[in-house]
């Protein structure tokens, strides 16, 4: 197999290549001015690594995926097109008022909470370019007033003279029935065939999302709708670009569903946060092959700590309703919860309880921390890693950003005084405030979700993970850390290892029981219906991308609720189809068995009913394309390495400065033992071994990071 | 004689009290611990903690653990609550120490369960700790609604739970959360037909309902057969004490991390570094006195006035807030509020409006005295009913707000943006029935959260947001109560027209809803709203206040079918439906927006419009620009932006005449001045010795020494009694009877 992953992001362009067994990292500065640029530096240095040049490697490459954040960018720039819609008539507020709470969606609790500031974000779509139409079905599908068609074109002219650019129909419950907007479409096109200069994209609803919420729904066609052209023009460049180069299949865009596609079958609602889910799949598929049981994914960046979680035995953990921005749209998306804290999060002081605190407001890349000397002047949490003597001020970013400590002196200096402490006990107080905040997080997040932490093994990366996933783990209660393999590059490697994939849903109250009637589920046939469409929609998909039907998989997950209860599990079912009462008892034994592994023995509810609540299906093509295999298996007699330098470094404000040894990427050779204080500086991050911790090199670069006190 | 007479020596004395003790025919509230929000004192294990050097640091780690704890325990508990209301986040969780102080609460949810959560906690520990029929013990957990003790109203339940290390009580982990269906006389646990405590259904002070962790069969069969919604009853227990083990279990890792003193002494920190922030600041505010009152036209179930006072005086460090004036109580009304709710208005009015960036707790009450007449609308007795206190609790909120954002206007360092008030009243329809999944459920439509916020000092306000007790709270979706519930949104959310507070910036605009049920054969629905002939939100500093508006009904039709046999008589627009009557035999009518609980057949429609915040300044500052957008957006219509704001523009393309426009306000502002007199000569005109004839007015009149007046006349006494209000039906019977006599007299047939 030889395949090219990139993971372009907000600061780095990151690829990951497979070539025949081989696996090589590279990394180029982002170029947003003309992606290309970057994206080819990055594929150059790895194919120049292979020893080929540019031609054969993109002759011989079999496949290239990517992420990008190109679609978040539009969003939190407003550079999207000008988009109406055309709703139920008594609906035409559901957008502006987004639910009330769109107030707060992508906010911090602090902002949340201050109702005298509270404001709306700016609009995608102004509210004068939103019309009711007339017609109304109910939640069955039943028609409760018919399409008024004249009412329709009406509607459509006024939308167009007011200059839009994408139309989205969205009408109350079109998931229960999309008669009414697959008619609008054909008066549409009718009034404006596609074939005139006047036509413009339009999009239904129900096609983008198919769950039931007349506003999640809408969001989710308006974000698809605004981020359509920008990004169809954005890859389409990209793949022209790869095209000129010499390679001459589709390119495949990753999918925050934790599939991937070709850009043909791509809606750009399932482009946003692709990188950072991809490093997820990168966990599961490392988790699965080492046997690591469950775990959590820790990405540590420059503005931002993201939590994934892996759960061994299938229980798939999607956000439903994500927030994309600012706003709440609904769209399978494998969880992903990320908090306001990473390298770049500033320190300020608390004057409530005279203490500091750290983030969620972010210096960034641009000026970024103040050690980088490009301008930053508030104090960061990497100007207090290197002001405890962490970081080599001229080997950072191998090399390519040079530190200065004074600068981080100089920002740190207000809090000293407010404090009335030294540089380094405040550094060390920001430092510790930091990885108290990410490891409450990282409980919270698995205790909110039923998990006890003890049943987790911690994956740290990110730029600045091994850096602080000992004072982490420390503060979380947890014992062990690993550093995976290739985690400079992890969220690209989760891309090399993605198969492609399509999941479609469908949002319908089926009762398994119901306790009023004393009746479990027989109507099989409608069951089976609704899966076998599902089925259908996949494989077009697939089939239109080149794959054959003998490839193609389909998975059913069925998201079950008891009662009113308002948390929904999703159960992959071991059966496609239902054809007795025993497959339905066996549904409901699998609900009882997740649900009880998550919010304890006890919290199951039958009695109160038992609902389906959705269907989803995940088709896809399997296949294995990265092999981390066990990362302990033949790695030989542990070793102690070489240190290459020694720094001067605070642990605690009490002992004062410490030399400690510094190592090289050698120490990352598999079997190497080091035994904290100890720094390797690999060239993309820092890992960083407390005092109190073993650190032992697995294989691929790889880390087992133990507390040892 | 009575025994206070009599002259006891000490071993007498003791008998006595011990009979008295055991006793009593029944523990009530107790008056001191209720009104009391001051902290208890340290207890031995604080003051040694804190007496010494301690390390802050810790204390700072502990507290942001237990933060998350709570957010991350809401977040649990609300994935697994039944409740529709806590679904939407309307509930709270808390840590208290030992003593029953509450230390830290989630950061998510409602806030006013937090403010008297202190007192069921001390109670207990009062009356029932060493009382051996009672007790305490680990994994003991109590319950509690009455709001005379520690309850806010009575559909909202609050749990408790100690929290032991090596057998001494450390600490209390709780939760309060609106369950809604409890048994009440009106579904849902609330509504206009309540018109005694008796019927408010459920009425618990703290008692224990689980031991050993677990929930007592017993109890929980008890209180399911109590209301009307078992499944919802049964499943809440369960998780109101799994919550509560949540915090436990994280408190006593955290016990083991740091150590059992450490703890202990965190906690109270908390409250101790929170009070003495808010001394801080409001020793930062001006000394001086502001004031503001506010009408409410309803007592639920007749029109009336019913006046709110309050006088807002900063002083010597304190903040007095002195609610005398206000109406008496009602007998047989559900609008009385206990002094506690209150206070719960006062720390909200605080929390959101005034200091929102400090953790809300209780704590931030230290430097606040409160000022009630005796048995008043707001500091209600238990013999009245206060299901549905929180109409004058959110008119508290607006008073507070107002006269504070006054205030506090001259100080350089705010802590929020000054605006104008929040909109104030609960539009909603409760409902209860059978649902199409043959469900008996009872509760009210998420619609209540919708809330417009008021004009700020530099921004418009923003459109249905939340409700001025929570923030960051849940509207809905239509779609999803159609499939669980049996009506329809024939209208779901549009904003009407013109329904802003005006003002050089205006307050945020609410939306209009029309429901109708489809599926059940047994429904019905009920509002408990004010404000239909009277607004209850006032603008500021010459911003307009919020416009009043009607629950609209259309009975005798089924709509389904009418839209069916003629779909172009249909227009889901609560104006046209009720101004053109398009439905042959209906009948349309408008009621004042509390609406008792009545049965709703298939097809019949129910409409209400959100109100508006208040809105800032002047009409006449405000930009044109502004006023044209609202235009193209149809917030305000062409007639307002003429008659109100004075633009003058050019109806097709919205350009702004800026000339005309100045010329139109140069002129309103001269009408002004001729319209305008002196000061003192406004004072004469405008003072009166009593309301005007015939107005059914409740409340003190005056600013200061108040004359009380009882339905307009001057009540005969200076004690507020309950003001028992005749049956409506009685009232229109008389009526009735009184016509029929003059005809029969005209007739000759008289008595």
């Amino acid at each position: 197999m030889k395949l090219a992953a990139v993971d372009i992001g907000g600061t780095f362009i990151d690829c990951f290549v497979v070539w025949d067994g081989r696996y090589v990292q590279t990394k180029a500065l982002t170029t947003h001015h003309n992606l290309s640029l970057g994206f080819n530096e990055a594929l150059d240095e790895a194919a120049a690594e292979l020893s080929l040049n540019r031609g054969d490697f993109f002759r011989q490459v079999e496949s290239i995926r990517y992420a990008t954040t190109l679609g978040t960018n539009a969003l939190i720039e407003r550079r999207g097109p000008r988009v109406g819609i055309l709703t139920t008539e008594g609906f035409e507020s559901t957008v502006p008022l987004s639910r009330g709470r769109g107030y707060a969606e992508g906010l911090t609790q602090a902002e949340a909470l201050d109702l005298t500031r509270a404001k709306r974000p700016l609009p995608l779509v102004p509210p004068g370019l939103i019309r009711g139409i007339r017609q109304r079905l109910d939640f069955r599908g039943e028609e409760i007033l018919p399409l008024d068609e004249e009412d329709v074109r009406r509607k459509l002219r006024e939308l167009m003279d007011e200059g839009i650019q994408v139309l989205v129909v969205s009408l109350a419950n079109s998931t229960s029935n999309d008669r009414h907007e697959r008619r609008i479409r054909e008066i549409f096109r009718e009034e404006y065939p596609p074939h005139l200069l006047g036509s413009i994209p339009l999009i239904l609803a129900s096609e983008v999302a198919g769950r039931r919420g007349e506003y999640v729904r809408t969001s989710s066609a308006i974000i698809d709708a605004y981020l359509h052209s920008i990004m169809y023009f954005g890859l389409s460049s990209l793949e022209l670009n790869l095209k000129k180069s010499g390679y001459s299949r589709p390119a495949l865009v990753v999918h925050n569903t934790g599939g991937m596609a070709q850009l043909n079958s791509t809606d750009a609602l399932r482009t946003v946060h692709s990188g950072p889910v991809a490093g997820i799949h990168a966990g599961d598929e490392l988790a699965r092959q080492s046997k690591l049981g469950n775990v959590v994914c820790t990405d540590m960046g420059g503005t931002s700590f993201d939590i994934g979680i892996v759960v061994e035995g299938g229980i798939k953990h999607y956000d439903f309703y994500p927030v994309i921005d600012r706003w709440l749209v609904t769209v399978p998306m494998v969880h992903l919860n990320s908090l306001g804290a990473g390298g770049g999060s500033i320190a300020r002081y608390d004057p409530i309880f005279k203490t500091i605190a750290v983030g969620p407001e972010s210096a960034g890349s641009e000026p970024g921390p103040a050690c980088f000397d490009r301008g930053g002047l508030r104090p960061t949490v990497t100007d207090a890693d290197m002001l405890l003597g962490y970081l080599d001020p001229q080997h950072y970013a191998h090399g390519k950003i040079k530190l200065n400590a004074a600068r981080s002196r100089q920002a740190l200096e207000d809090l000293c005084d407010e404090l009335g402490m030294d540089a380094v006990a405040v550094a060390m107080r920001i430092r510790h405030r930091a990885d108290s905040d990410m490891a409450n997080g990282m409980v919270a997040e698995l205790r909110a979700r039923g998990y006890r932490v003890d049943d987790f093994t911690m994956l740290a990366y990110g730029g600045n993970g091994p850096l602080h996933c000992c004072g982490i783990a420390r503060n979380a209660g947890i014992r062990s850390v690993l550093v995976p393999p290739f985690s400079p590059m992890f969220s690209a490697c989760g891309a090399a290892s993605l198969s492609p994939m399509h999941i479609h849903e469908y949002s319908q109250i089926t009762d398994l029981y119901n306790p009023a009637t004393a009746s479990l589920l027989s109507d099989f046939e409608r069951f089976n219906r609704v899966v076998e469409d599902l089925e259908e929609r996949g494989l077009k998909d697939l089939l239109r991308q080149g794959f054959a039907v003998g490839e193609i998989r389909h998975r059913l997950e069925i998201d079950i609720r008891y009662g009113s209860q308002k948390v929904e599990t999703a159960v992959v079912c071991a059966k496609n189809r239902l054809s007795c009462v025993g497959d339905v008892l066996e549904l409901i034994e699998r609900l009882a068995v997740d649900h009880a592994g998550r919010y304890g023995e006890g919290a199951q509810a039958p009695e109160s009913g038992i609902r389906i609540m959705a269907y989803r299906v995940a088709s896809y093509v399997p296949g294995r394309n990265v092999e981390f295999g066990d990362l302990w298996q033949d790695i030989g007699k542990a070793w102690t390495p070489e240190p290459v330098a020694t720094r001067k470094c605070h642990f605690n404000t009490d002992q004062g400065a410490v030399q400690v040894p510094c190592y090289d990427a050698r120490a990352l050779e598999a079997g190497a033992v080091l035994v904290g204080p100890a720094i390797i500086n690999p060239g993309w991050t820092t890992y960083l071994v407390e005092p109190g911790w073993r650190f032992e090199a697995a294989r691929h670069g790889a880390a087992r990071l133990t507390r040892i006190d | 004689m009575s025994l206070s007479d009599q002259t006891l020596n000490a071993a007498e004395r003791e008998k006595v009290q011990r009979f008295l003790a055991t006793n009593t025919p029944f523990i009530g509230p107790d008056w001191d611990l209720l009104r009391d929000h001051s902290a208890s004192p340290r207890d031995a294990c604080e003051a040694q903690v804190l007496g010494g050097a301690f390390n802050a640091d810790e204390f700072d780690d502990i507290r942001a653990s237990l933060q998350a704890t709570l957010d991350e325990s809401f977040d649990h508990t609300q994935n697994m609550i039944v409740s529709p209301a806590a679904r939407f986040g309307d509930m709270t969780l808390c840590i208290f120490t030992a003593s029953g102080d509450l230390s830290l609460a989630s950061t998510r949810g409602v806030m006013s369960f937090c403010a008297n959560a202190y007192y069921p906690i001390k109670y207990v520990r009062k009356y029932f700790e060493n009382d051996p029929s009672v007790g305490l013990r680990e994994g003991d957990c109590f319950i509690f609604n009455d709001p005379f003790y520690g309850g806010l109203h009575s559909p909202d339940q609050g749990s408790f739970l100690p929290i032991f290390h090596e057998g001494q009580l450390v600490a209390w982990a709780g939760i309060g959360l609106h369950e809604g269906e409890n048994g009440a006389k009106d579904p849902g646990g609330m509504g206009p037909n309540i018109e005694s405590p008796w019927d408010e259904g459920l009425k618990m002070p703290p008692f224990r309902f689980a031991e050993n962790y677990l929930v007592r069969r017993d109890i929980m069969n008890f209180l399911q057969n109590s209301c009307r919604d078992r499944r919802l009853m049964g499943a809440d227990l369960k998780v109101k004490l799994a919550a509560c083990m949540r915090i436990e279990k994280r408190l006593k890792e955290l016990i083991k991390e740091h150590g059992k003193d450490v703890l202990v002494g965190g906690l109270r920190h908390n409250i101790e570094t929170l009070s003495a922030e808010a001394q801080r600041r409001v020793n930062e505010i001006p000394e001086g006195t502001a004031r503001g009152q506010i009408f409410l036209d309803t007592t639920m179930r007749e029109d009336v006035l019913i006046r709110f006072h309050c006088a807002v005086t900063a002083k010597g460090g304190k903040l007095i807030i002195d609610m005398r004036g206000c109406a008496p109580q009602f007998a047989n009304r559900p609008i009385n509020a206990p002094y506690s709710s209150i206070r719960c208005g006062v720390l909200m009015a605080l929390a959101y409006f005034i200091w929102p960036d400090i953790p809300h707790t209780p704590a931030l009450l230290a430097p606040i005295e409160i000022i009630t007449d005796p048995e008043g609308l707001v500091s209600a007795t238990p013999d009245v009913p206060t299901a549905l206190n929180m109409q004058p609790l959110f008119k508290v909120i607006s008073l507070l707000h107002a006269a504070i954002v006054r205030l506090t206007f001259g100080t350089p360092l705010k802590y929020a943006n000054p605006m104008a008030p929040w909109f104030n009243q609960v539009v909603s329809f409760m409902y209860g029935g059978i649902t199409q999944h043959t469900e008996a459920v009872g509760n009210i439509c998420g619609d209540l959260n919708g809330f417009p916020g008021g004009a700020k000092w530099n921004d418009d306000g923003e459109h249905s947001l939340c409700p001025s007790f929570a923030v960051k709270v849940d509207i809905g979706e239509a779609e999803d109560v159609e499939e669980d519930l049996p009506f329809v949104y024939l209208v779901a959310k549009r904003l009407l027209l013109d329904n802003v507070g005006f003002g050089k910036f205006r307050g945020g605009g609410g939306y209009e809803f029309a429901i109708s049920n489809r599926y059940s054969d047994f429904w019905g629905f009920a509002a408990i709203g004010g404000g239909s002939k009277f607004s209850t939100t006032p603008g500021i500093f010459g911003g307009y206040g919020c416009s009043t508006y009607p629950v609209c009904r259309i009975k005798n039709v089924d709509v389904f079918e009418a839209i069916k046999r003629a779909p172009e008589r249909f227009q889901p627009s609560m104006i046209y439906l009720m101004n053109e009557q398009p439905f042959e035999n209906a009948t349309y009518d408008t009621h004042r927006a509390a609406l008792p609980f009545e049965m709703a057949a298939k097809g019949e429609v129910y409409l209400q419009s959100q109100g508006a915040g208040g809105g800032y300044g002047d009409v006449l500052d405000r930009d044109p620009e502004r006023v044209m957008k609202d235009l193209s957006e149809r917030v305000v219509s062409a007639d307002t932006a003429r008659e109100i704001f004075k633009i003058v523009f050019d109806e097709a393309t919205l350009a702004v005449d800026i000339a005309g426009t100045a010329r139109a306000r140069q002129q309103e502002r001269s009408a002004r001045m001729k319209r305008g007199i002196p000061y003192a000569e406004f004072v004469k005109q405008w003072n009166r010795d009593a309301p005007p004839p015939g107005v059914p007015y409740f409340g003190g009149w005056g600013t200061t020494d108040f004359k009380l007046f009882v339905d307009g006349k001057l009540s005969d006494t200076d004690r507020p009694r309950p003001v028992y209000m005749p049956d409506p039906k009685d009232v229109r019977i008389a009526q009735l009877e009184a016509q029929l006599e003059a005809q029969l007299h005209a007739l000759g047939q008289g008595k």
